[in-house]
């Protein structure tokens, strides 16, 4: 008795071939683009303006000061046991990365002739520079900077 | 509309090519339309590859020359071609294409809605494929440099290759490239799959599982991501309808335009070359035991050498990046159950409860219990090397040096919206299956 009750699906999607298949399919694919619609109309709704969503945006002031280099270094003080799959610090470093494209940013080297700085605080930056001995060339606030090694 | 015209002309470049191969035999128009889409992007891509290579960097002039002339050479070879053939050539079925574009209007107003949402794309977008997009469009003689220096990612460039060749043709870069780009090949992957099931099955239900496919709330998503999922996407599609062709058909052509489409499917993405590998190995085990290697063995692989260069060069450049940390496994850490139950908890409540996902991998499994007996036999090289695909990144989650949470979170959904045109494609091939069985049984 027990194996009669028994739940097979194959018995119920038999017989009500081929009936069963359409109308489940037909049913989801209704709730299915509900749930789409929804999701665009909220998605298109949260947009943000083409120009200001520009990747990067605060980094383009840097641009014209790079145009004879391929490669320089870029620091951040974000503290992060591996900084790859850390998201804020590799969320502004690609910006910085895809803004000053083709200049090649070298992340957390400070062994170039221009580095680009983005830390948390004017203090930070400061001490760095005084640190690795090198000048300001264009300050943009918030810790970001474009600092020129002396002895490079 | 200018932004359309490079993807046009490499459009006529992939239709022309196919129609070349397949003169042979009488082809499903419509179906050779959308595979002519991505077989002349891909063609594109590696143009964009060799002019890089040759010219020591990006030339626009050369690479529109380029294109022109291959164009004028397939146009003048298919007219030539035409006077001498025997067999009566197809024409465009328009009222299928309209019909098409009448019927899935919404859901490609849709998508340009969700596209246009986001105009630099999603995260990897810009950071990865738009930004190697950018730079070897500005970077000139140094584009070499991406490649040692550039950012983490060690995956093959069909995608920033298509989009330079996009901003090549216009003159400057613009964010509607990389938008039609996504738009246009999601277009043809519904394309391919609806007039790919359409050789087994009836056309209502084939179109019933393009607006499936296309309801599907994190298809929409992923696909106007601007992503190289969308990529692997259509490429693995194409590649299995090519296949399954090949399969049933046994002629030369068709193996040639498999192995073209695998080679392109490898170009696309580092999940790309594993289901290129995976579906050459199952179909060479086919062949040898159905005795069509030598038959049709070296025009697969010929196929597969159209792109291979493109992906070895690529891939042996960035073996020295030195920031490269995609391959950072630790065997140790399959000992470690914790990881493989979050894994398992983790993977089968997406599957299962996730309503972004629409019910589809529910709908999957629930199909294949019920008509497992059902089943082609041409249908299980693509069954298989979907699941062994599904079972290796399972693995590399589990072996992964990093956060397996983050490893998660930031791609098993991508990875299920690789195949997910499969799987429709072979739940819909199995319904039809079991329906034409129980009709002949009826009429018995």
């Amino acid at each position: 008795m027990l194996k009669t009750y028994k739940l097979r699906i194959h018995k119920i999607f038999y017989y009500r071939s081929p009936y069963v298949f359409i109308w489940v399919i037909t049913v989801i694919l209704f709730c299915n683009f509900i749930l789409t619609f929804r999701m665009v109309i909220r998605n298109f709704m949260d947009r943000e303006d083409i120009a200001e969503s520009y990747p990067g945006i605060v980094f383009l002031p840097l641009k014209k000061y790079l145009k004879e280099f391929s490669i320089v270094g870029y620091y951040t003080n974000t503290i992060s046991s591996n900084p790859w799959t850390d998201v804020n610090a590799m969320w502004a470093y690609q910006q910085a990365q895809y803004a000053l494209s083709p200049v090649l940013l070298d992340f957390n080297n400070l062994n170039h002739q221009f580095i680009v700085f983005n830390v948390t605080s004017a203090k930070v930056l400061l001490e760095k520079i005084q640190e690795i001995q090198a000048i300001p060339i264009l300050d943009l606030k918030n810790g970001i900077a474009l600092v020129k090694r002396k002895n490079q | 509309m200018i932004y359309l015209i490079p993807f046009l002309l490499s459009f006529f470049i992939g239709y022309l090519i196919i129609t070349l191969l397949r003169k042979e035999t009488s082809f499903n128009d419509p179906l050779s339309v959308f595979l002519g889409m991505g077989l002349g992007i891909g063609v594109s891509s590696q143009i964009i590859f060799y002019v890089l290579v040759l010219c020591n960097g990006l030339n626009v002039f050369v690479v529109i020359s380029v294109h022109f002339i291959l164009l004028f050479f397939l146009f003048a070879l298919r007219m030539f071609r035409r006077k001498r053939t025997i067999i009566p050539q197809a024409s465009l079925n328009k009222i299928t294409i309209v019909r098409f574009c009448i019927l899935f209007s919404p859901f490609i107003l849709l998508l340009i809605f969700n596209a246009f949402s986001r105009p630099y794309g999603d995260w990897d977008a810009w950071s990865l494929w738009n930004f190697r997009a950018n730079f070897l469009f500005r970077a000139q003689e140094h584009w070499r440099e991406l490649f040692y220096y550039g950012l983490q990612g060690n995956h093959p460039w069909l995608l920033p290759f298509s989009i330079v060749w996009g901003w090549s043709f216009i003159g400057y870069e613009h964010f509607m490239i990389p938008i039609m780009f996504s738009i246009i090949l999601t277009i043809s992957t519904v394309g391919i799959l609806i007039y790919g099931l359409n050789q087994y099955i009836d056309s209502k239900k084939s179109i019933l599982a393009g607006f499936f496919l296309l309801s599907i709330p994190f298809f929409i998503q992923y696909s106007t991501s601007q992503y190289a999922d969308i990529v692997v996407t259509y490429y693995l599609l194409a590649s299995i309808i090519c296949l399954l062709r090949t399969m049933r058909t046994t002629l030369r052509s068709e193996a040639f335009l498999t192995g073209i489409f695998l080679g392109l499917l490898g170009f696309s993405k580092d999940h790309g070359i594993l289901l290129a590998f995976l579906l050459l190995m199952l179909f060479l085990i086919y062949l040898i035991n159905n005795r069509l290697f030598f038959r049709l063995g070296s025009f697969l692989f010929l196929g597969i050498l159209v792109a291979m260069p493109s992906v070895v060069f690529v891939k042996i450049l960035m073996s020295s990046n030195k920031h490269d940390l995609v391959y950072k496994f630790n065997l140790f850490n399959i000992l470690i159950l914790n990881r493989w139950s979050f894994i398992l908890k983790y993977v089968l409540k997406d599957l299962l409860f996730n309503f972004y996902w629409g019910g589809i991998w529910t709908i999957f499994v629930v199909a294949l219990l019920a008509y497992r007996k059902y089943f082609l036999r041409e249908f299980i090289i693509p069954f298989v090397c979907m699941i062994i695909f599904l079972g290796l990144i399972l693995l590399g989650y589990v072996i992964s040096q990093f956060d397996v949470n983050w490893c998660l979170s930031t791609t098993w959904d991508r990875i299920l919206f690789q195949v997910s045109p499969l799987a429709v494609f072979i739940m819909f091939h199995l319904f039809h299956a079991f329906d034409s069985a129980i009709s002949i049984r009826k009429s018995e």
